[in-house]
This record gives C-alpha cells, sequence and structure tokens, in this order.
C-alpha cells in the first residue's frame, strides 16, 4: 500500500522513531487500509515544515484522482486556495459561504471568515534602537528523565533591540517552548550570559522578569496563561499582585482599585465580557488574549515576548494582536515573536531566526529571506558554515517552489 | 446517557446542591433505619432531639463542632491549594501536645496571655508536623496524601510514649494521661452548667479570618490560583512553592488548634482519646462546606448534630452508633454528586 499511494514508510520502524511527517503518513496509510473513501484532515500541517506539507499535498492531490473524496481542515488561506476544488467557510459553527476555488483568492476568503474586510498590517520601516535583549551562546539544559522528547538548547546567540520583531520559526518541539521558558523567566541560562537591559539574568523568576520589564504573551493561554475559574479582573493583576495599587503593602488586595484597572482595560483593549467580574473561562479565544495583551502590555514592557500569539484565533482577533505588537514596535519595544506560521512572521518581523534541534541560526532580514529557505532551515538542511543565500550554495533540484 | 457541562450556574443551585445532598442521605440512611428494624420518622425525630432538643444537647453539639470546625478549615484551606493534607488528626495531636508541654506548669502567665499563647504553640507544633512532608512534596515531589497519612500514625504512637513517658501524669493512678493545664490556660466557659467553652467562639473567629484571608488578601489570592492552575500561578510570577508551604503551615496550625481547644477548652488534659478522628471527619466537614471557610461553620455544626444525635438515638431505641458514620458518609458522598450535578447535567438519549 505504501508503494501503491506513494506514501514512503519503513514498515519496521517503531513509530516512536519516526518523524511527525512519517507518522502522518502512516495515520493517512491506516484510514486506507480500513478502505476509507472520505478523509478528512484537521490542521495536517501545524507541525510539518513546508518541505514536508508539499509532500503531503502531492499525496492528496494524488489520492483525488484516484476517486477519493478529502475534507481539508486549515486556517491557512494559501494552503486551502492550493490544495482544494471547493472551499466552505466556517464562522461560529455555521457554514456562511461555499466557493469553487478557481474563483476565490485569500482576500475574499479572509473576507468571508471574518465577516469584513481584514486589512493586513503594513511593517513601517524604522530604525533600531540600542539592544534590549542579548542572549551569547546561551544553553539549557534537558533536566529531565527521557531524554527523547524536547531538545532544548544549545549555546543560542539573540540579539533585540528597541523598534524590531525578531522571529523565530521551527517545526513545533525543537527548543522554542525552552526558549520561551527563558525569555519569560522559567528558566535559568545553565550556560552563556542572557543579558536584559544591561543586567545579567541568573535565576529563573517570573516575577522579576515581569518587574524588569518583560511583557510575556504564552504559548496556551488556558492551561498558564489566565486562570479559568478566577474573574477578569483577578486575572489582570495576577503578574503585580505586591505593589500598589493592586494591594496595599502586599498584604490586603485593593478590589476597588483593581476593578477600576479592570474597566479600564476592558475599555482599552475592547474585551468582550460581562464586566470585570465575569468567570475568565467564558471569554472567547479572542478576548482571552485580549484579556493576556492587557496585562502583558498596559505596564509598557521594554521587552514582549509573543509565544504563537495568535494559534486558534480569528482572523479579526488576530489582526488585532498584530496591531498591538506593531503599535509596541513602534513605541519602542523590543519583541521576539515565535510561530509556526511562515507567513505570520513574514508580515510582522524585520528579522527572522530559525530553531532546529534546539539550535538558533542567526537572524536574517526578512525582506531578502524566501519562505523556501526558511522551510530548508526548519528541516535542519543548512549547515552552520553556510551563508543567507541558499540558491547560491546549494541550488539543486532539492529546493522546492517558493509559495 | 451523556453528560455535559451546564453554559451557566445559577446561583440557587449552588445553594441548594448541599441541601438536598443532606435530604437524600438522609433518604438513604432511612432504608439502613428500616433494615435493623426500627420506625424510621421516631428515629430521625430522636436523633434530631437528641442534638437541639434540649440546652443539654444543644450545648453538646456545639462543643462537638469546636474542633471539627479547626480541622474542617485545615483541610478547606489546604485542599483550596491542591494539597491533600490528610494529617489533620496528627496535627491535631501535636497541637495538644504543645500545649500539654508548655501548659502544665512549664510557663504560667495571667488567662489572658497564657490561652493566647498556648494556641499559638499549638499552632506552631501543628504547622511543624506538616513540614516535612510538604517539603517533601516542594522538593522531592512525594505525594503528600501517603506522607500525612501515614505521619498521623507516626504521631498517635510518639504521643503515646510521652503519656506512658515523659509526660505522664504521677496523680494519674497509671493511666497513660498527661498532668492538667494549669487554670490560667483553661478556656472559659461560655454557658453555665455545660461543656461548652470558648473554643467555640475562637472557631467561629477563625473561620472568618479564613474567609476573608482567602477572600481579601494576596495570600489567599495565591492559594486559590495555585490550587485551580497551577501553571498560569507560576507563568505569571507567583512562587508556587512557598504558597504550597504556607498554606501547608497555616492548615496544619488550625488543626493544631483543634488540639489545643480539646485539652484546654473540654478536658483539661490530654489522653490519647481526645480524638475520636476529628481530623479526618475534619475532611467531611470541609467537603460538605464545598472549601468555603464561611460554609464550614454550617457544615460542622450539622456533622455533629447527626454524631450528638445518633448517640441519643442509639440510647433510646436499639439502633448501632455508626449510624452516625454512614449518615455523615452517605452525605459526603451525596454531596459530591450534587456539586457535579450543579455544574453538569445528565441527558438521557
Amino acid at each position: 500500500m505504501s508503494r501503491d499511494y506513494g506514501l514512503k514508510v519503513d514498515p519496521d520502524a517503531r513509530v516512536a522513531d519516526l518523524s511527525v511527517g512519517e507518522r502522518q503518513r502512516v495515520e493517512i496509510l491506516k484510514a486506507l487500509y480500513r478502505d476509507a473513501r472520505v478523509l478528512i484532515l484537521d490542521e495536517p500541517t501545524a507541525v510539518l515544515t513546508p518541505q514536508e506539507a508539499d509532500s503531503l499535498f502531492k499525496t492528496l492531490k494524488s489520492l483525488t484522482k484516484e476517486g477519493f473524496a478529502i475534507i481539508f481542515i486549515s486556517h491557512k488561506l494559501h494552503e486551502i486556495l492550493a490544495i482544494s476544488t471547493r472551499v466552505e467557510v466556517l464562522r461560529r459553527g455555521k457554514i456562511v459561504g461555499s466557493i469553487e476555488t478557481e474563483k476565490a483568492d485569500r482576500k475574499l476568503l479572509a473576507e468571508m471568515m471574518v465577516g469584513r474586510t481584514v486589512e493586513r498590517p503594513v511593517l513601517e520601516q524604522m530604525t533600531i534602537g540600542k539592544p534590549i535583549v542579548e542572549l551569547e551562546d546561551v544553553s539549557v539544559e534537558d533536566k529531565s528523565k527521557d531524554t527523547s522528547n524536547v531538545p532544548k538548547l544549545n549555546q543560542v546567540n539573540l540579539s533585540v533591540h528597541q523598534h524590531e520583531i525578531i522571529g523565530i520559526a521551527g517545526v513545533a518541539g525543537n527548543g522554542q517552548s525552552t526558549l520561551a521558558d527563558l525569555l519569560s523567566g522559567l528558566e535559568k541560562p545553565d550556560a552563556g550570559t542572557f543579558t536584559l537591559l544591561g543586567n545579567a539574568v541568573t535565576s529563573a523568576s517570573p516575577a522579576d522578569i515581569v518587574h524588569r520589564g518583560v511583557g510575556r504573551i504564552p504559548e496556551d493561554r488556558h492551561s498558564s496563561g489566565v486562570v479559568g475559574e478566577m474573574m477578569l479582573w483577578e486575572n489582570l493583576i495576577s503578574e503585580d499582585l505586591r505593589h500598589a495599587p493592586v494591594s496595599k503593602a502586599g498584604v490586603l488586595i485593593d478590589r476597588k482599585a483593581c476593578l477600576e484597572r479592570a474597566n479600564k482595560l476592558i475599555d482599552a483593549f475592547d474585551i468582550r465580557c460581562e464586566g470585570p467580574e465575569a468567570e475568565t473561562k467564558l471569554l472567547s479565544g479572542g478576548n482571552m488574549q485580549k484579556l493576556i495583551l492587557a496585562r502583558a502590555l498596559s505596564p509598557q514592557p521594554d521587552f514582549i515576548l509573543a509565544n504563537q500569539p495568535v494559534r486558534g484565533l480569528d482572523e479579526g482577533a488576530i489582526a488585532y494582536v498584530h496591531e498591538q505588537l506593531l503599535a509596541a514596535r513602534k513605541r519602542g519595544a523590543a519583541i521576539v515573536l515565535i510561530s509556526e506560521d511562515l507567513d505570520e512572521l513574514f508580515a510582522l518581523c524585520d528579522r527572522i531566526a530559525v530553531m532546529y534541534h534546539g539550535n538558533l541560526t542567526q537572524s536574517y532580514d526578512a525582506k531578502t529571506l524566501t519562505t523556501a529557505e526558511v522551510g530548508l532551515m526548519m528541516a535542519g538542511q543548512q549547515s552552520e558554515n553556510t551563508g543567507h543565500s541558499v540558491t547560491t550554495n546549494s541550488g539543486n533540484e532539492e529546493q522546492p517552489h517558493a509559495n | 446517557m451523556q453528560i455535559e457541562p451546564r453554559e451557566h450556574v445559577a446561583a440557587w443551585r449552588i445553594a441548594l446542591a448541599p441541601v438536598a445532598a443532606v435530604f437524600v442521605s438522609l433518604l438513604i440512611g432511612s432504608v439502613l433505619i428500616l433494615w435493623v428494624g426500627a420506625p424510621v420518622l421516631e428515629a430521625y425525630s430522636l436523633l434530631v432531639k437528641g442534638a437541639v432538643g434540649s440546652s443539654f444537647a444543644l450545648t453538646e453539639t456545639l462543643t462537638r463542632s469546636i474542633p471539627l470546625i479547626f480541622t474542617g478549615l485545615a483541610a478547606t484551606i489546604a485542599f483550596r491549594a491542591k494539597f491533600y493534607n490528610i494529617g489533620a488528626e496528627g496535627q491535631l495531636y501535636c497541637g495538644a501536645l504543645a500545649a500539654t508541654f508548655f501548659g502544665t506548669g512549664l510557663i504560667t502567665l495571667p488567662p489572658l496571655l497564657m490561652i493566647p499563647f498556648l494556641m499559638l504553640v499549638g499552632a506552631l507544633a501543628g504547622g511543624a508536623a506538616l513540614a516535612v512532608p510538604v517539603m517533601l512534596k516542594t522538593h522531592l515531589k512525594v505525594d503528600e496524601v501517603v506522607t500525612t497519612l501515614l505521619l498521623n500514625f507516626v504521631i498517635l504512637l510518639f504521643v503515646g510514649y510521652f503519656l506512658e513517658g515523659p509526660l505522664k501524669d504521677p496523680m494519674s493512678m497509671g493511666w497513660p494521661q498527661a498532668a492538667p493545664i494549669i487554670d490560667e490556660g483553661l478556656f472559659p466557659s461560655l454557658v453555665d452548667k455545660s461543656r461548652l467553652h470558648f473554643g467555640f467562639v475562637f472557631a467561629l473567629i477563625g473561620s472568618v479570618l479564613c474567609w476573608a484571608m482567602m477572600r481579601f488578601t494576596v495570600w489567599g489570592y495565591e492559594i486559590r490560583a495555585v490550587g485551580l492552575n497551577t501553571s498560569a500561578a507560576k507563568f505569571a510570577g507567583i512562587n508556587v512553592n512557598t504558597t504550597v508551604v504556607r498554606t501547608a503551615l497555616i492548615s496544619g496550625g488550625l488543626a493544631g488548634l483543634a488540639g489545643v481547644s480539646e485539652v484546654a477548652g473540654l478536658k483539661g488534659y490530654l489522653t490519647l482519646d481526645i480524638s475520636p478522628g476529628f481530623g479526618y471527619t475534619g475532611i467531611a466537614v470541609a467537603m460538605l462546606a464545598q472549601l468555603n471557610p464561611l460554609a464550614v461553620i454550617l457544615s460542622a455544626l450539622f456533622i455533629s448534630m447527626i454524631y450528638v444525635g445518633a448517640d441519643s438515638m442509639s440510647r433510646a431505641i436499639n439502633i448501632p452508633t455508626y449510624i452516625a458514620d454512614v449518615l455523615v458518609g452517605l452525605s459526603v458522598l451525596s454531596i459530591l454528586v450534587s456539586v457535579m450535578l450543579t455544574r453538569y447535567r445528565v441527558r438521557f438519549r
């Protein structure tokens, strides 16, 4: 079957030893083996490199030729346009439109998704200021017993300046979350130096790092961003409990002052809710993210870590998050944006670096970089001494098409 | 059959849940009473009469509720931080031991200072009894349910050693009991010719203080945040280990106070049977109160009503006293089910 359908996998390999792309092929083979005629793929490319995604697309196209029906669910518009013959657009659980792919384009689909025109933000030209965050040969060791899964950090170098957004690309699980943990104060460097605003960071303390001017947007807002069962206003104060005006002498919480502040932030960040005393878990994803933005960005931090800040959000909320990051950049913040969505990185970032197996490449000017080059680096195909331009150094058949 | 979460939980449901649960448990309990061949209504009316029917019964019920309020608060505060302290029984004895150690003549202060002093050392001893389990949890991730539970037996044997040895009262005619607490340290009586003592007031104050701590203070916020979502609390900069240790010390201290009040308020001296499992019943109290410190008062009163009432019921008509344990167990089980039913609905399809 593997040969017939062009889904190359080693049948004797243990699934644990396969790459994510290969595991996905196994998954598809399983479905085909059970005589499935309809395949449903839900965000199948989320953990794939662009090259792996291309090969998945080839497979899917050949399957449709053999008479399979495929439902391909994705929030990446370019994928939808590349793979489908017909598009159904869902909004709040209803199909709001159906269109032949030939007649569709990104703008149209985005409009259908949000129900209004979406303007992609334009990156304003700016000169960078002084460095805010500097990592020099920072390593973070794997302290857990099982060494199988997450690669930690290996001699990472990075510097982020005022008025600058640095994007971190990479396939999930290549050390981005450790980098995020380091920059949000949950991890400390085991080797190398982490300098924040001229002072070294040597211990792991989220409270300290927030106090020193870092705003953090966590990867998973439900599990580490908010306490769902607590009220909105309570989640807005969680990062400075022991300081005025939130609490008096660090002991008694000043509920009145907190509610006042919450009301202000709800207005300023347009959080749609029943009020500051509503339960946080009742918020929609976009509004919950706005709450986190309000908490992280309202103290005007010098450095912002945004880890997958738009994951799972609708187009309207995505645009809002991006606007806020760009406004912070304009005001002079230094920003690290970790994302698996290359479109997002290219739209927002001044420079882009790629993580692979705990290593971070140098950062490249986003204007001269192509998605294909990033894709290759995400797959670890560029050795460290290879220069920026992949085309001149290794211009061969393996080079994928830029999309 | 399908269980799905309710989108909106009405306040009346939350308030009514414990009442319904108690009703259901009495209903199930009546089957057991029928089984032993006694008339149900008479049994329950004897139970109520025995618990609140006379001023003697009422003061007995209130007296019995004192240690249950303290141990109920101990469980409430700890469970709010998801620190499962099952060792309130041992911490109670530690508090009682400390009160005995300092209160039997070692130190003499005027009552206005002596009583707070005994409560302080009792609370510290109760907290200290939790220091090792909580350190094991925060540093080595040792499960606290196991350590706190097993420590109960260690502490009980330890108290037994003291009562047979260094702290044994020479006037006790060979009984394993300690010397009486000096008069300055004894809690004043609340109602004449009854056993009800000032500890009841202390327990009420304790409940209000715990409630205020949970609602108005940074500590309370941290306890709730750590209990509800540890990783979010950690991400926000709350020191999770510090919070858990602090919570454990408060919880152990509250359980220690139960021991102090039994020794210095009720009995007057320490024996090995000052607690018929108040530490464990405190968990039931806390669950019944849905971990609300103010509701702990009501739930402790309810449970002590059942215990005191069941005693006199079993004397009046021939029913075994452990029907009380069954009723308490049933009401905790039904409260858990009814709490679930306030948040979820069951659909039959």
